[in-house]
């Protein structure tokens, strides 16, 4: 009779133990990258359209000043700047359905802030704004306010 | 007849359906991770090129505002952009990947993102005129910025320091 020490040792495969651990370490690397990649891209996108966001706001600033340059100092009809407030058809891929709203506050009788909103979604509602000074009545031609590139 | 004696030892190994689920084990894996290689691969190309892309427009947008801050008047001549003082001009010609800013006998190249660059003046009569350089979007690049173009809007005159010439 031959004791089992003496059989020759065979082992084939791997253990349950080893297959399980080496699976679960596969799964876990499956189950983390491909969503990091993925965050990292939502963020890479959400970045360019903000950047996109505060150069258009700073775009329509620029024309809403210009405009108010030639009013010798007086008021500018909200009308005027309305048409204004429009982001440019080519940033749709980006934007989507943005929108610009203009919020006008007196500072004093001279100078309103005129603050610009540029709202877009992107999985969440998002919003960038720059301010501005603009003349309300009386003498005064420039303005001051946050720029960006 | 006798039998032939086993000479070799029996040889340990793998079964057919063992090897062939290990190659398809293998081959999702490879597979998957080819992929996400790939992907990453991309992004950082997209991040490279979007990254020198800004670079390029920040420069850029910095000449052309302390020129046109400058300068006391605008004009287009075709596709150049002339910027007026009393101490001369300075010209900005639009190229498919650059801009050439001439000041003088000067002439240096301005790097932007690959796509037509172009100027407008939309309000030439204005107390505070503007200038309008469009880049048209150029969707082969790889860099976002490229991709959706670009619009700055530029008041001139309004600096009492002069420009970087």
């Amino acid at each position: 009779m031959h004791s089992r020490s003496h059989l020759p040792s065979r082992r084939r495969g791997v253990t349950l133990l080893e297959l399980l651990a080496a699976a679960t370490l596969l799964l876990a690397i499956f189950a983390t990258v491909p969503p990091m990649l993925a965050t990292a891209a939502r963020i890479e996108r959400s970045q360019t359209a903000k950047r996109v966001a505060v150069q258009e706001l700073a775009n329509v600033q620029q024309r809403i000043l210009s405009l108010a340059a030639d009013r010798d100092g007086k008021r500018l009809a909200d009308a005027a700047i309305e048409p204004l407030l429009a982001v440019r058809p080519a940033l749709e891929p980006t934007l989507g359905k943005a929108t610009i709203a203009a919020d006008r506050e007196p500072i004093d009788d001279r100078w309103e802030r005129l603050t610009l909103s540029l709202t877009w979604t992107q999985t969440t509602e998002r919003t960038v704004s720059l301010a501005s000074l603009l003349p309300r009545s009386g003498s005064g031609s420039a303005a001051a306010g946050e720029d960006a590139e | 007849m006798t039998r032939r004696p086993r000479t070799t030892p029996l040889r340990d190994g793998f079964t057919l359906i063992e090897m062939l689920t290990v190659i398809a084990v293998m081959s999702v894996l490879m597979t998957i991770a080819a992929a996400l290689l790939a992907k990453l691969m991309r992004l950082d190309a997209a991040s490279e090129a979007e990254s020198v892309a800004l670079v390029d427009i920040g420069e850029f947008a910095r000449r052309l505002r302390s020129d046109a801050a400058a300068a006391d008047s605008a004009r287009i001549e075709e596709d150049r952009l002339i910027l007026s003082n009393s101490e001369g001009s300075i010209a900005y010609e639009a190229r498919p990947d650059h801009a050439i800013r001439t000041a003088g006998e000067t002439a240096m190249t301005l790097a932007h993102p690959r796509g037509q660059g172009t100027w407008a003046i939309p309000n030439p009569d204005s107390r505070r005129p503007l200038v309008e350089w469009t880049l048209a979007p150029d969707t082969e690049s790889r860099g976002a910025t490229a991709a959706i173009g670009w619009q700055l809007v530029v008041p001139i005159g309004g600096s009492a320091n002069g420009g970087t010439r």
